[in-house]
């Protein structure tokens, strides 16, 4: 397979895919127990108001008519409405995602940093008690519940200890900066607002431990094997041979190539934390698209909750799709052999 | 004879320790879930209002809930729930997958390639948050809960159900047996499907935890168990609420959890590198 075949290959998998979220999201939007036609009309509607509301809505033509209506509505970025409140959901839920996002970002990086550096760390001495010692907390940090590590986390650093803020993205006393980018630490370093970015900082620092704490094991894990493998070639043990500083082998040469089965992962780990941030959010009352999809769920606001599903789904094609594109523009075999 | 037998399985959690841990970890928790009705010193559903939120102590180890529940024995009963849900999920996944991969495999040509791009797509989805749509969709309950996170799993067991069975139909005996007139249905269940399951039961048991997490998170966010009942991810769920004043509540429950999912990684791990030849002549040599 050459590289434009995989590329393009790739491209129609992701259009399978979205079509498959939607299909779904579109047949469970419409198999609902609930009538659609009679919450929109409201609870005292008589039957011909009901009438009328779903010869409004489309919901008297066939299923196939009304799905090829959706994917239509769904392309010019129609998501429809709340249920609960009546406004669109895609922009209630992208005036929400930037804290979203500043709080997986920061924890793919805490996750990422500890990973790789302990997974280079326990490479290095396999075999050693250090290496044992990484790889069973490794395997026991994929093992705990990320909503119990959150409450525990809590109950320690904020309700026992008093060091770090419990909820929320600012203290109340604070005012929010100005939003540029929508992420309350870069906009406050932007407009050099010292006491909100620490403040700020202080609340992240919670949600996104927990979320690193239970996604950086699996890629340690990854790290771990591929640097032994990479470190057991005969063209490191030459390097070493030659005198070359093993920190430098270390490093440059080794850590290089073991970073490639790494990308991989990268894209699986953001799944996980597109679910963990739903979990966390709710924990540490993070005002982001978790917490907004789950009060979606306690009030059966089908529309958000399938507005989330297929804006997440695609969000995740679209990464894995990157990443598939990163893997190959690092990785001299895949585009010499194909 | 008997003791040789011992002999030899003290030799092999020798040789792999923490795979045997793990094991006894695993065990140690069965051996709760099952015993449950026996051991658990109170009724796991009586309220009693006079004794709500008490801390640990003699009376009652794990302390008390809200309206007075002995949690200890709701985390014993919770043990059944949870345990039950993380085998569901994995006997729907495992089941399905195995069928349809051996099949896949098996008959090949066009077939083959549509049940496996099919799968392909499946596997791009974003399990849990699918999980979550369909779980909202269907009614938050326990069994939603796990047919949902089952038949999202099924690619990963068609794949190597697939992979195994490409390999095992080259051999004479399938093949003898073809020539012979054996159909693809009897061919499936006395060739094919039980050399498959070796490989099929590692797989398993490194879905158990995950599958453990995931149903308990859906639980935990209220699309699982319902209240009542005594479930790990939603006890922790409900401890929520008192977790700076009452922190046993949910501290118990997830410790358990962490350390019934952890023994099922650790005997997961050890089962697929006593499988795979390249990690089985490092920890011997």
């Amino acid at each position: 397979m050459t590289v434009l075949n995989r590329i393009v290959w790739r491209l129609l998998m992701l259009l399978a895919v979205v079509l498959c979220v939607t299909l779904i999201t579109f047949v469970i939007s419409h198999q609902l127990p609930g009538d659609p036609a009679q919450l929109m009309a409201g609870p005292r509607a008589g039957p011909d108001a009901i009438e009328k509301m779903r010869a409004a809505l489309g919901l008297d033509r066939p299923l196939h008519i009304q799905y090829a209506r959706y994917l239509h509505d769904l392309l010019q970025g129609d998501f429809g409405a709340s249920i609960v409140t009546q406004r669109p959901v895609l922009s209630e839920l992208a005036a929400v995602f930037p804290a979203t996002l500043e709080l997986m970002l920061t924890a793919l990086f805490i996750s990422v940093t500890l990973g790789v550096i302990l997974g280079v760390a326990a490479a290095v001495r396999h075999g050693s008690w250090f290496d044992h010692f990484i790889r069973a907390s490794a395997t026991f940090g994929i093992s705990v519940p990320s909503f119990w590590l959150g409450l525990m986390l809590l109950l320690i650093f904020y309700g026992q200890l008093g060091i770090l803020p419990g909820v929320g993205r600012l203290d109340d006393a604070l005012d929010p900066p100005a939003a540029m980018t929508g992420f309350y630490t870069l906009d406050a370093a932007l407009q050099g607002q010292w006491a909100v970015l620490r403040n700020a900082l202080e609340h992240l620092l919670l949600p996104a431990l927990t979320l690193a704490l239970v996604s950086f094991g699996g890629m340690l894990r990854v790290i771990r094997a591929s640097m032994i493998e990479v470190l057991s070639e005969d063209y490191i043990r030459t390097a070493i041979a030659s005198g070359i500083p093993r920190r430098t082998v270390i490093f440059n040469h080794a850590l290089r190539n073991a970073l490639i089965p790494f990308v991989t992962v990268l894209g699986l780990e953001f799944a996980a934390l597109l679910f963990g941030s739903v979990v966390v959010e709710t924990i540490f009352m993070w005002p982001g698209a978790g917490s907004l999809v789950l009060e979606a769920i306690f009030a059966l606001d089908f529309p958000m909750i399938m507005c989330f599903t297929v804006i997440v789904s695609m969000a995740y094609v679209i990464i894995n799709f990157a990443v598939d594109l990163l893997y190959m523009a690092i990785n001299p075999q895949i585009r010499e052999i194909g | 004879m008997a003791r040789r037998r011992l002999q030899t399985l003290v030799d092999l959690a020798r040789r792999h320790p923490a795979a045997a841990s793990g094991f006894m970890m695993v065990v140690m928790i069965a051996g709760m879930a099952l015993l449950a009705p026996l051991i658990a010193p109170y009724d796991p559903d009586a309220i009693a209002l006079d004794r709500r939120l008490l801390p640990p102590g003699p009376a009652h180890w794990a302390g008390t809930d809200e309206v007075g529940r002995d949690l200890l024995s709701r985390i014993l009963w919770g043990a059944r729930a949870s345990l039950a849900v993380g085998l569901g999920i994995v006997t729907i996944a495992s089941v399905l997958g195995t069928l349809i991969g051996c099949f896949s495999g098996y008959v090949g040509k066009t077939s083959d390639s549509l049940i496996m791009r099919l799968m392909d797509v499946v596997m791009a989805l974003p399990g849990l948050v699918i999980a979550m749509a369909l779980t909202a969709a269907l009614g938050p309950s326990l069994v939603n809960a796990a047919l949902a996170l089952g038949l999202l799993a099924v690619p990963y067991y068609t794949r190597v159900a697939r992979a195994q069975t490409l390999a095992i139909k080259q051999l004479n005996f399938v093949r003898a047996s073809k020539v012979m007139g054996a159909g693809t249905w009897h061919q499936l269940r006395v060739n094919i499907i039980p050399n498959v399951l070796p490989h099929i039961l590692v797989l398993m048991t490194m879905h158990v935890g995950a599958a453990i997490l995931a149903a308990a998170a859906l639980s935990f966010i209220g699309l699982g168990a319902q209240p009542p009942a005594a479930e790990w991810g939603a006890l922790i769920n409900a401890g929520r609420h008192y977790v700076l004043e009452q922190w046993w509540y949910s501290a118990f429950p997830g410790l358990v959890m962490a350390i019934t999912v952890y023994g099922f990684n650790l005997l997961g791990d050890g089962l697929r590198d006593a499988l795979d030849p390249k990690s089985k002549s490092r920890s011997i040599g």
